[in-house]
């Protein structure tokens, strides 16, 4: 499980991290089954609710840690979790709902 | 209702060109408005002159397109 978590995680960041305005949050060793991320330009709750749409379930906001929010200067965030009963395919929707999304806010 | 109802053109657009969002010089009166469930922050500031006539109101804040939006109408 940690293995099939763990190998979601790295495609997930490489994925996200070629997609332009797409910043992640967080890169430490041993990194458990999350990516978070914001969007440059659009609110995370925005994010969340087209992506909604588009049957990609992440959450928005805070995550009960407003404090370091505040330390990295944003409002909030967005956060995608990877588990056992996930696959490769499910970031690429991920990847293309993310996308559809910078394209109904009109970014590049 | 369908996602283009609800991001409809008028708060795409605002979310793109805020109107009056900044803040007042020399405001008289202001008010804060937090949200601690979704974050929503705004604070809002008036100039109001003798007659008590609104002679510029602004707001700075952080929120969702359509809370950002709303601000600005």
């Amino acid at each position: 499980m940690v293995k099939h978590e763990a190998d979601l995680v790295e495609y997930g960041q490489e994925l996200l991290q070629k997609n332009n305005s797409v910043r992640l949050i967080g890169n430490p060793k041993n990194k458990g089954g999350v990516l978070s991320f914001t969007i440059e330009g659009i609110h995370p709750h925005d994010v969340a609710t087209i992506l909604d749409g588009d049957g990609v379930a992440i959450r928005a906001g805070h995550h009960c840690c407003q404090i370091l929010h505040d330390k990295l200067n944003i409002p909030a965030s967005s956060r995608a979790s990877v588990g056992i009963y996930n696959t490769r395919e499910d970031l690429d929707t991920l990847n293309d709902a993310i996308n559809n999304c910078k394209k109904i806010f009109n970014q590049k | 209702m369908n996602l283009k109802e609800l991001y409809q053109e008028i708060i795409l657009e605002h979310g793109k060109n805020p109107r009056n969002l900044r803040k007042t010089e020399n405001f008289n009166k202001d008010a804060k408005g937090h949200n601690p469930l979704c974050g929503d922050n705004v604070h809002v500031y008036l100039k109001l002159n003798g007659q008590k006539i609104v002679e510029d109101i602004s707001f700075e804040g952080s929120g969702c397109a359509i809370s950002m939006a709303s601000a600005q109408l």
